[in-house]
């Protein structure tokens, strides 16, 4: 019985996790936003994919979509949609490139005006720079005056601002930005003692960005790459005032179908897809942003 | 190592400028550079007509406060900065308006400035391949660097895989890979803890052993480091060379009172010359005349009744009773105890408003405020010119 008695009581089990207490603050701070983005972003989306499996007699059915997406004007302008805006993407990170390095790297008179310039750039509406072109390089404008002037010519020689390269000019214009930015906030983080390192190894100036500031500033590239392909992908300004003669995109299209023509369910699936290709793209560099700076990290 | 000092100029009685080589070409040259920030009344001043010799295999370390312009003068030789005045010359070859990639030094940073996205081993072969070495000599000679600052092992790790010291040891084997003939070191040693750094100074004595034709110079602003690794000290203050010698001669005879004070942090105590015979001299001091050293060098002679400096290092100073025969009395200002010695500071009787300071080797327990008697060593110090 003394046994019994002095043995001790159970030590209480400190492995066994606490359940932490509910509290009703967080939960409460995180519903308005949370209301927000369901009302202002999530039900627009579904009732858009609603919208595209509605039929004539307002059943439900995959009809609309079957032929939207057989019809050859949605093909060809999937296929123009993505073609633009890989190659005003590749435009921008070739100028932007160039851009961020020339302003980080090569000190000149008035280069902080010129990345003020780039950050008004960053704030204008697209379109802005289109109505631009068109006065710069339409048919009427002031380069075509000039060669007219210098050569004689009666017909406008320069006449590309309604085809698929003027559209593409005027993204790479309005875009590239996007890469300047992000490539410089990169350049800047980068150490200085690094290139005098590199310089006095013997490596040429072309080495030094090759081999040392370019890999460095990678990151930041294709962020910069993602953002301007998701943006010409979903852009409708610019070819809206260039381009609508003779180029047709996927925003266009949406704009067509829905806007003119009535044709709300039709231009519900192109929306669909457009938001698929768009979270496609999205996913797609998060999971090659998260390998690369994951990679960084377990090397480290 | 011996025929490295055998090289070594004696400089017992050189001046503060260039300083001539015993025989053949200087590695090193500084005729008169200057370096200059901003123009008209913004102009900065870096670098101040700074003329300096560096024999092939002698080690010269620049040491002085920030600011002082040590790195500046660094940064004109590796060609990070270009000068506004004077000439850069390497082994008699003028590289004032040459790159970097063009001279062929090899540089040590503070920060290592190891490329990150990098293993070891391609940061050792950058400089091999920006030098277009043959693909089949870039291992070898990757490997031999990495041997010789025994980091062979770590050849696949990125950077940040690495200790601050192993990351230092990998820049500088990056830098000698290219074989350079002068080798700079900007603090190489001041991002490491206290006990790494002492290891890596011994480390780097011995890569000095190993390098016996390589000039090297040593930006610090630790004495320490400069009297362990250098041949020659430069002291630097105010964008301007203030003295140059043997780590011996500027420890025992400071030519100006910055180098004393800033070099062991000599006490220097006001005094009036008494009589001076050769290289020694009798001075007044709190009553007493002791003995000093009097260095008769360019453009010092001491005569009876001019004034200067007593320079007296802390350690050489004893602190014993008050009652002590030749003891002069003096009253403890403070007492810290700093775990090799104690530094006790001392307020003399006959030195009104004039701290001395002693260290006591151990662990001395002082009061503040106790009366205790100070003890010149014999001689009691160095005369230095009071700066005008």
């Amino acid at each position: 019985m003394t046994a019994v008695l002095d043995r001790p009581a159970p030590a209480p089990d400190t492995n066994t996790p606490r359940r932490a207490p509910l509290r009703i603050g967080p939960v409460l701070w995180a519903l308005p936003p949370l209301i927000i983005v369901l009302v202002a972003a999530v039900y627009p989306l579904i009732r858009v994919c609603l919208e595209s499996i509605k039929l004539r007699d307002g059943g439900l059915g995959l009809d609309t979509w079957t032929s939207v997406l057989g019809s050859q004007a949605f093909r060809s302008a999937l296929w123009r949609t993505v073609a633009i805006a890989v190659t005003s993407t590749i435009g921008c990170l070739i100028l932007g490139t160039f851009l961020a390095i020339v302003l980080a790297f090569v000190p000149f008179p008035g280069s902080t005006l010129v990345g003020r310039v780039i950050d008004t750039i960053l704030s204008l509406p697209s379109f802005l720079i289109t109505l631009a072109f068109t006065f710069l390089y339409g048919t009427a404008g002031a380069v075509n005056a000039l060669i007219s002037s210098i050569t004689g010519a009666q017909t406008p020689l320069l006449n590309f601002l309604y085809t698929p390269a003027g559209v593409i000019a005027a993204e790479i214009t309005f875009f590239t930005p996007f890469v300047i930015r992000p490539l410089l906030a990169a350049f800047s983080l980068l150490p200085r003692a690094q290139l005098d390192a590199a310089a006095s190894l013997g490596a040429s100036p072309l080495r030094i960005l090759r081999s040392v500031i370019m890999p460095e500033a990678w990151p930041a590239l294709m962020a910069g790459g993602s953002l301007v392909l998701l943006l010409t992908l979903n852009e409708f300004g610019i070819v809206l005032f260039t381009g609508a003669k003779g180029v047709m995109t996927l925003p266009v299209l949406i704009y067509t179908r829905g806007i003119v023509t009535f044709d709300l369910p039709g231009a519900a699936v192109i929306a669909a897809v457009q938001v698929v290709l768009s979270l496609a793209l999205y996913i797609t560099y998060r999971a090659i942003f998260a390998r690369v700076t994951a990679g960084k990290t377990q090397e480290g | 190592m011996t025929d490295l000092k055998a090289n070594t100029p004696a400089t017992a009685t050189l001046g503060a400028s260039a300083q001539p080589t015993a025989g053949g070409t200087p590695a090193i040259t500084f005729d008169n550079v200057g370096v200059a920030y901003g123009r008209g009344k913004k102009v900065t001043h870096a670098l101040v007509d700074f003329s300096l010799q560096v024999a092939p295999g002698e080690t010269v370390a620049l040491l002085g406060p920030s600011g002082s312009g040590k790195s500046t003068a660094l940064n004109a030789l590796a060609g990070f900065v270009r000068p506004t005045s004077g000439t850069v010359l390497l082994a008699g070859r003028d590289v004032t308006d040459l790159p970097p990639a063009k001279r062929g030094i090899g540089v040590v940073l503070q920060s290592y400035a190891l490329f990150p996205h990098m293993r070891v081993e391609e940061n050792v072969a950058f400089g091999l391949k920006s030098h277009r070495v043959p693909r089949g000599e870039i291992g070898p000679r990757v490997t031999e660097a990495l041997d010789m600052v025994g980091m062979s092992s770590f050849g696949k790790r990125l950077p940040r895989e690495l200790s601050g010291g192993q990351q230092q040891r990998v820049a500088i084997a990056r830098a000698l890979a290219i074989r350079p003939g002068v080798l700079l070191l900007d603090e190489p040693l001041a991002a490491l803890d206290a006990q790494l750094r002492q290891s890596m100074l011994a480390e780097l004595q011995l890569l000095k052993e190993a390098l016996p034709d390589t000039a090297m110079m040593y930006v610090t602003h630790d004495q320490a480091e400069a009297l362990a690794l250098a041949d020659r000290i430069v002291v630097m203050n105010n964008a301007r060379l203030m003295d140059v010698d043997t780590a011996e001669n500027l420890w025992k005879r400071p030519p100006t009172s910055f180098t004393a004070a800033f070099l062991g942090g000599a006490n220097l105590i006001p005094c009036t010359v008494s009589s001076v015979i050769g290289n020694s001299a009798l001075v007044g001091l709190a009553g007493q005349n002791l003995s000093a050293d009097a260095p008769q060098t360019a453009g010092v002679e001491w005569e009876a009744g001019s004034a200067a400096l007593l320079c007296i290092r802390p350690h050489a100073l004893q602190i014993g009773a008050v009652t002590e025969s030749g003891a002069i009395p003096a009253t403890v200002n403070a007492s810290v105890w700093r775990g090799a010695t104690t530094r006790v500071v001392l307020s003399v009787d006959g030195l009104p408003d004039r701290l001395i300071d002693v260290d006591t080797p151990g662990h001395t327990s002082l009061q503040v405020g106790s009366q205790v008697g100070l003890r010149f060593p014999e001689p009691a110090g160095v005369l230095v010119r009071i700066p005008q």
